[in-house]
């Protein structure tokens, strides 16, 4: 395995990050689990796009164990947290929606297929960073079940494309190129918002002296004073109406 | 005139559509993504309510939002800078949302939607409570109360619905302004308590019943009755953090450190002799119980003055703290008014439907009818018997949360029945033989609540068989009780009392069991012999009424557990796929759907 960026990130930064700041370490296996289970989600919507009850049910099965990977990550997160994890994804992406066309999907099956063997290698790593005997055994697990996915999804991307190998290739490159674009957007997100959070710190110092007042003021206003407000508030949504 | 109702960015979006006045679907987006509770943008809610409706996108006339977020992001920021300098991370948080959110919504619903951005508006979020409660009773006139956590700057809010020359109005004629809310303050308590916020307040009331209210003097000096008004004492609250539970040193100076989350209760609803504990759950159980008095309290000052203020003999009630079935039993025994309705989803699972009811009360409203709370999509079960005739079952005791055995592929059976009677005679016999059964049939139904279309059933008077439900199937607290379906015949045996209204068809209340019917349903009851009763009609649902007939035919009794089919984490199943998944994951041995019964073939339970 040749060491990219991220791996020398999850194999020498993260054990440091995890040893110093465990709630990282809990919030990272959180969204493991969200993504995992965001996974099984995505390729039970898959189902539909076939016909083949063969493919359907090969489908199925990898539904059944994107949510057990799921459902390790949680656990194993939940043993380490004392309090509950925070489970929802506030924005979640719809791959596959009504309009999605097959080429569209066989372009989202593609990506699955790469992002198997993307985490694949990940996982192994994370197994590495930290000693917990537990979190190395289900890195490990998860790592093992992805490698087979591997295989499992080229098969069936191969399938999907009607046995052209050539298509099934072309389409991993993308997918490929794909989610290099994901990450770097993903990358310029968390450093906007860094930047974002900064110029808000300042902002929040500069004008609270001046408006929290006003602010208490909003908060002793009168029952007579917040019926009135919600009378007018619909009075001007029946006006626009 | 077609009008899609919103509701999404806090918790259980959903989406809902009017078609000339008449509510034709509705779901919140859980059911299509299998996240329980999602707050995200409900695509795949608005895509099934389009296709059930039979229009397009551009066809839709009036999109209406749940609520104000302009109101709400002033609420947000003041009470970020309320508490300047201490607040600078809800102020970010603030920030962040208007900055992604809020300040576009408009925008970014147009371009899901592709339409203009003039058809869509806001409207106060209390008003869609009211909305969807008040258009959906039948009622000529009522009281409409509305109680929930917070919407815009309202807490809780009593208006007067009322049928004039002109169509029908509503008007709010009090309101209790966050932050006096009782929502918070039992959600905060449920956190107090272990459970999760927003999720696990039916917990919180389950537990109730195994405590004792000696903490009521404490409770009464947090929320406090003064006046016919609500308010709470916030200084035992610190709200400004997410990171911790939202309590101060004065909180605990009065009540103990909160219940680890790991925690388990040990309370076993079903078992009338077990209630020894330790002393420490024990307390965490009186500190519930006396909540939920002070809360049942409070609600019935709020609810006597909506009837003295409004003068009317019906009451209308929605928000999130309409799903504590128990306190809307109290309002029942306390006989404030002659008829009491609740919507199915009462919380802001419906803030959809009733924004969309607020949009058409506020264009041009001349009716206002009763709704069947099967409003989701069916599925044709047809369609994925070749699925699961090709599923191979060897490898799922691998990937189950729980433990399952291994099976062979030829130990799962697939069995189609020619007519629904066979069908519902086969459904029935199983059940009458001690067996666990998936249910689904027909559309799934709107709310938190299985009414038989999404559910598991089994014989209520076998303990054990609900005990293994628990611990193999549902993975459920202890402590939680079970609710029982029934007939209406059967109902007027068993239950105590009986009451006008659509209570006791959407399990909003829990009722008291007669003595002599305990032994009967005691597996679907709580410790105090109550039920979260479902009264089936033949016209509620011909199939569900139908199979507890034929229950009574073979078990004497037409009565049964009815839970939500789902396991824990999971909101209830949709389709027939997400039933087969809970099926290879969990102990269930039968899903009864369409006509067909699939079955594991093991040794019996």
């Amino acid at each position: 395995m040749k060491l990219k960026p991220t791996h020398f990130f999850i194999k020498f930064i993260t054990p440091l990050i995890w040893k110093l700041f465990p709630q990282r370490k809990i919030n990272a296996i959180t969204r493991f689990s969200m993504i995992e289970k965001d996974s099984a989600v995505q390729l039970l919507e898959c189902i539909r796009f076939t016909k083949d009850p063969k493919i359907q049910a090969d489908l199925f099965q990898h539904v059944l164990e994107e949510f057990n990977h799921a459902d390790l990550f949680e656990s194993l997160a939940m043993s380490y947290s004392d309090k509950h994890l925070n489970l929802s994804i506030p924005s979640r992406e719809n791959v596959i929606t009504d309009t999605t066309t097959m080429e569209d999907f066989l372009k989202f099956y593609a990506y699955v297929h790469t992002g198997e063997s993307d985490v694949n290698e990940d996982f192994e790593l994370y197994a590495h960073a930290s000693d917990d005997q537990l979190l190395r055994k289900i890195f490990l697990r998860v790592a093992m079940d992805e490698t087979r996915h591997t295989v499992g999804t080229d098969k069936i991307l191969v399938d999907l494309c009607d046995g052209n190998t050539r298509k099934a290739r072309q389409l991993e490159i993308y997918s490929k190129i794909r989610r290099q674009y994901k990450m770097y957007t993903i990358a310029m997100k968390n450093i906007g918002q860094v930047v974002f959070n900064f110029y808000m710190a300042v902002l929040y110092f500069l004008i609270g002296p001046f408006v929290f007042q006003t602010a208490r003021k909003q908060f002793r206003w009168n029952k007579r004073e917040h019926l009135q407000f919600m009378q007018d508030q619909i009075a001007e949504a029946k006006n626009k109406i | 005139m077609n009008i899609l109702g919103i509701s999404s960015n806090y918790h259980d979006s959903s989406a809902a559509i009017i078609v000339d006045g008449k509510v034709v679907a509705s779901s919140a987006e859980e059911r299509f993504t299998l996240q329980k509770h999602d707050p995200s943008f409900p695509e795949k809610s608005i895509s099934f309510c389009l296709a059930k409706a039979g229009i397009k996108k551009h066809e839709i006339d009036l999109v209406v939002y749940h609520e104000d977020p302009h109101v709400k992001l002033s609420r947000t920021l003041s009470s970020a800078f309320k508490n300047f300098p201490k607040s600078l991370f809800t102020f970010i948080k603030s920030a962040t949302e208007a900055s992604t959110s809020t300040f576009w919504l408009k925008y970014e619903i147009a371009k899901h939607l592709g339409i203009d951005s003039k058809k869509i508006k806001f409207v106060p979020h209390h008003l869609s409570h009211s909305a969807h409660a008040f258009l959906t009773s039948g009622f000529d006139e009522a009281a409409v109360v509305t109680i929930d956590a917070v919407g815009e700057w309202t807490a809780s809010c009593i208006f007067h619905g009322k049928k004039t020359a002109s169509g029908f109005e509503i008007e709010p004629v009090e309101l209790f302004p966050f932050p006096n809310s009782l929502g918070l303050v039992y959600s905060a308590f449920t956190a107090y308590l272990g459970f999760k916020v927003n999720d696990g307040e039916c917990s919180t009331m389950a537990l109730a019943a195994f405590g004792k209210p000696l903490y009521v003097d404490q409770m009464r000096k947090i929320i406090q009755v003064i006046n016919e008004d609500v308010q709470i004492d916030l200084s035992y609250f610190d709200f400004t953090t997410d990171d911790k539970l939202p309590f101060n040193e004065k909180f605990f100076s009065v009540f103990k450190t909160a219940r680890g989350v790991k925690e388990k209760y040990t309370f076993d609803c079903m078992n009338d002799d077990c209630l020894t504990v330790s002393e420490s759950e024990q307390y965490y159980a009186d500190i519930a119980c006396s909540l939920q008095q002070v809360l049942e309290e409070s609600i019935l000052v709020i609810m006597k003055k909506a009837k003295r203020m409004t003068g009317s003999e019906n009451l209308c009630y929605a928000g999130g703290v309409a799903l504590n079935c128990v306190a809307n039993s109290r309002i029942l025994e306390e006989n404030i008014f002659k008829k009491v309705y609740i919507p199915a989803d009462p919380g802001d699972g419906g803030g959809a439907m009733g924004a969309a009811l607020a949009g058409m009360l506020m264009h041009d409203c001349k009716k206002g009818e009763q709704i069947s709370p099967y409003l989701g999509q069916k599925y044709e079960v047809e369609s994925y018997l070749e699925l699961i005739k090709n599923l191979d079952p060897s490898e799922w005791y691998r990937f189950s949360k729980i433990n399952t055995k291994k099976l062979r592929k030829d130990q799962i059976e697939v069995t189609s029945y020619s007519t629904q009677e066979e069908f519902l005679n086969a459904v029935a016999d199983l059940i009458a033989n001690n067996q666990v059964v998936g249910f689904l049939n027909g559309r799934f139904e709107n709310g938190p609540r299985a009414l038989g279309n999404r559910s598991i059933l089994c014989r209520a008077d076998n303990i054990e068989l609900a005990q293994h439900m628990s611990k193999m199937i549902k993975q459920r607290a202890g402590f939680r009780p079970y609710a029982c379906a029934m007939t209406e015949d059967y109902a007027d045996l068993c239950l105590e009392t009986r009451y006008d209204g659509n209570l006791n068809k959407l399990m909003q209340a829990s009722f008291k069991v007669k003595p002599d019917y305990v032994k009967h349903l005691r597996a679907g009851l709580h410790i105090d012999h109550t039920t979260r009763a479902q009264v089936v009609s033949e016209s509620d649902n011909e199939t569900f009424f139908n199979l507890l007939k034929k229950i009574g035919q073979k078990t004497g009794h037409e009565v049964l557990i009815n839970t939500s089919f789902n396991e824990q984490g999971f909101p209830i199943v949709a389709s027939p796929v997400e039933a087969m998944i809970m099926f290879s994951r969990t102990n269930l041995r039968y899903v009864a759907m369409g006509n067909v019964i699939v079955s594991k073939r093991e040794k019996d339970v």
